[in-house]
């Protein structure tokens, strides 16, 4: 090989190394599509008699072809970032409540709990803080640090902690997974059938619920009771079929049930704080995923 | 608005009809493609067009296949789908509409 072409080889190969990195939230049939035009492109400008350099530069710098490729997608750069982005604020947010929640809220459950002292709002706000990490390390190391803050959010909320009952720390958590994970399945722009019928389901657990407690004889229903049920339901639907308010719907419904929680010092406020934990997490997933994109710009 | 502006605006609009025109005649490869709308004026560079080639792709207008059966190396070709053959009928009709009365508006603010 003599040098020149060396060096030839050397600028496409650099060009298309860098278009597969930049691409990488596509599918993988998509960039391999797209890498295939610019090696044509290369191949068919080399026949045209210009060089590979010349058919770098009509390309444009691979940053700005590959941002063209992704507005043409659908893949404004911005919406996956703008999912993660809400969701953390809103795990950091539920972090927060949890927090007073906690300190102030919990009925004491026979616990000998002291005064909610100084110390102990401090401690607290140790997992309010490891909330909201990921929203403030740079761009690159956001995927890495999500990931641990959701790994240590979960495992913390299995430990009991001098006596502070980190379980309530699960929303957090959960709010967390949804936003390492959902940014990734919602690449494309919807969700695949998959993941509507798991959030589906879901949603139709507190009717599926009812429906159980009714039959096996431990709740008798009315007209709430029904249409508890047939809200649910109809959420559960309208998820399947992808419409955004629906999960605004269940988002609210689940964070009422957090705030509602602790009003019912019963066995059931760590059931209940959990399901709202849920429900909160896949309707804001779902909302978000299904929010109105704004127009891809296009040159 | 300056004249840049105003064509580069009406160029979005039509740019994936008038690729689909051009492969509605035979296919073509990427660069002859590029070449042609450039010569045209409707695109600035190759930077714009296969961008909207794979959204072109995506949703299933145009299909691209290598073709190695000529002397040489294997060359990537678009052609046109039915689909956009489809497309491209519907957008000859809206069009021819729209062209006539935006030419008869013309005429009259004259």
């Amino acid at each position: 090989m003599t040098e020149r072409t060396a060096m030839n080889a050397n600028t496409e190969g650099a060009y298309l190394r860098d278009v597969g990195k930049r691409l990488r939230a596509l599918t993988p049939e998509q960039r391999d599509a797209v890498l295939d035009d610019v090696r044509a492109h290369f191949a068919d400008a080399a026949d045209a008699g210009r060089t590979p350099q010349q058919a770098a530069e009509s390309l444009g710098d691979p940053a700005q072809f590959t941002a063209r490729v992704r507005a043409e997608l659908g893949h404004e750069p911005g919406r996956t970032d703008r999912i993660w982005r809400i969701l953390q604020w809103l795990a950091t947010g539920v972090a927060v409540f949890t927090v007073m929640f906690v300190t102030f809220l919990l009925p004491d459950s026979g616990e000998d709990l002291d005064e909610p002292g100084f110390e102990i709002v401090l401690l607290h706000l140790i997992p309010v803080l490891i909330a909201a990490l990921p929203l403030f390390v740079p761009a690159r190391a956001r995927r890495i640090t999500t990931t641990a803050v959701a790994v240590v959010l979960t495992v913390g909320s299995q430990a009991v902690f001098e006596s502070m009952d980190l379980y309530f720390f699960l929303p957090t958590a959960m709010l967390t997974w949804a936003a390492l994970i959902m940014p990734i399945i919602a690449r494309n722009g919807r969700l695949a059938v998959g993941w509507r019928i798991t959030g589906a389901v879901i949603a139709a657990l507190p009717g599926v619920w009812l429906v159980v407690s009714v039959l096996v004889g431990s709740f008798t229903t009315d007209l709430w009771g029904v249409l508890w049920i047939a809200i649910s339901f109809g959420l559960a639907g309208l998820i399947t079929v992808g419409r955004t308010w629906a999960g605004i719907v269940l988002a609210v419904a689940g964070a009422a049930l957090l705030i509602l929680s602790p009003l019912d010092p019963g066995m059931l406020v760590l059931a209940f704080w959990s399901a709202g934990g849920l429900l909160l997490t896949v309707g804001a997933s779902h909302a978000l995923v299904y929010a109105r994109p704004r127009k891809p710009a296009r040159t | 608005m300056t004249e840049e502006r105003i064509a580069t605006n009406l160029r979005k609009g039509v740019l994936e009809y008038c690729v689909l025109a051009l492969l509605s005649h035979g296919e073509k490869y990427g660069l002859e493609l590029a070449d042609d709308l450039t010569t045209r004026g409707l695109i600035a560079s190759e930077g714009s067009l296969y961008p909207l080639l794979a959204r072109m792709r995506e949703n299933g207008l145009v299909e691209p296949r290598w073709d190695a059966s000529g002397t040489g190396r294997p060359r990537r070709y678009y052609a046109i789908t039915d689909d956009g053959t489809d497309q491209l009928t519907t957008f000859a009709q809206v069009w021819a509409s729209l062209g006539a009365q935006v030419d008869a508006l013309l005429e009259g603010s004259r």
